[in-house]
């Protein structure tokens, strides 16, 4: 696998992607049932489309010349994956908390 | 006493520790033969995050829909769910295309050529790091949903 660009780009649009319809799904009942829809349970729904999401964008994405490994350090990659999870985890508290 | 969710959690620990392997293998002086267990460790981990991704999910949409939920949100630990759960299964989906992405760097260069890439053997430890500490956050959160669920059950259990 030499597509390492693609990959990384694939991962960070998939993880706001899953972020936005973890959220948008409980603030917009439309997105949730849209979801719904997809899989036969908004999870379902989730999980095909953040896959399909990647799987597409990997091979849409062309590759990039040279060693990118070599250039910088994934603190971009952690800051989204990580501030997801926060993100996340912050929202269902607060949801819950507001009853 | 459900099967799937022992075999959910142990593919989780396989990748979360797969990650583990590829952070211990890449520290300090390191050889060819570190990136080329760590290729290994990264193919094993990935695959099994993508399948405790199937199981967890089918256990999920299943017997925790219809039987566990209701009993957690009537117990006294109802946040099991409403916060543990629903970060759990979200938080989840990262992790596969997280293990993906540390997949495809060590399969950028030649091992000959990584052992010389400094910078790339620390991102990779970093990242593998992130999936060691969110796979056992899982594990943590899976505790926490079961205790929820046990707890309620013990309160029915001890008003009957």
């Amino acid at each position: 696998m030499k597509k390492t660009n693609a990959a990384k780009l694939s991962l960070i649009i998939t993880t706001i992607l899953i972020t936005a319809m973890a959220v948008g799904g409980e603030l917009a009942p439309e997105l949730k049932a849209g979801l719904t829809q997809i899989g036969g349970h908004h999870w379902t729904g989730k999980s095909i489309v953040s896959f399909v999401t990647f799987v597409f964008l990997y091979a849409a994405i062309p590759n990039r010349g040279g060693s990118k490994q070599e250039s910088s350090m994934d603190f971009n990659v952690m800051a989204v994956v990580i501030g997801s999870a926060i993100l996340m985890f912050a929202y269902f508290t607060a949801h819950y908390i507001q009853g | 006493m459900n099967w799937l969710i022992g075999l959910h959690a142990l593919l989780g620990e396989i990748g979360a520790f797969s990650f583990f392997w590829i952070l211990i293998d890449l520290v300090g002086p390191n050889s060819e033969n570190s990136f080329i267990r760590a290729r290994w460790a990264a193919l094993m981990g990935t695959i099994s995050l993508f399948l405790s991704w199937i199981v967890g999910g089918y256990y999920y949409l299943g017997n925790y829909q219809t039987l566990v939920k209701p009993v957690i949100k009537s117990g006294p630990y109802p946040w099991t769910h409403s916060v543990v759960t629903e970060t759990k299964e979200h938080v989840f989906l990262l992790l596969p295309f997280l293990a993906l992405y540390i997949y495809s760097l060590l399969h950028e260069e030649s091992p000959q050529t990584m052992v010389l890439n400094e910078k790339g053997r620390l991102n990779i430890m970093m990242l593998a790091a992130a999936v060691f500490v969110m796979g056992l956050s899982m594990a943590a959160m899976g505790y926490l949903i079961s205790s929820g669920f046990r707890s309620a059950l013990e309160v029915k259990a001890t008003s009957l």
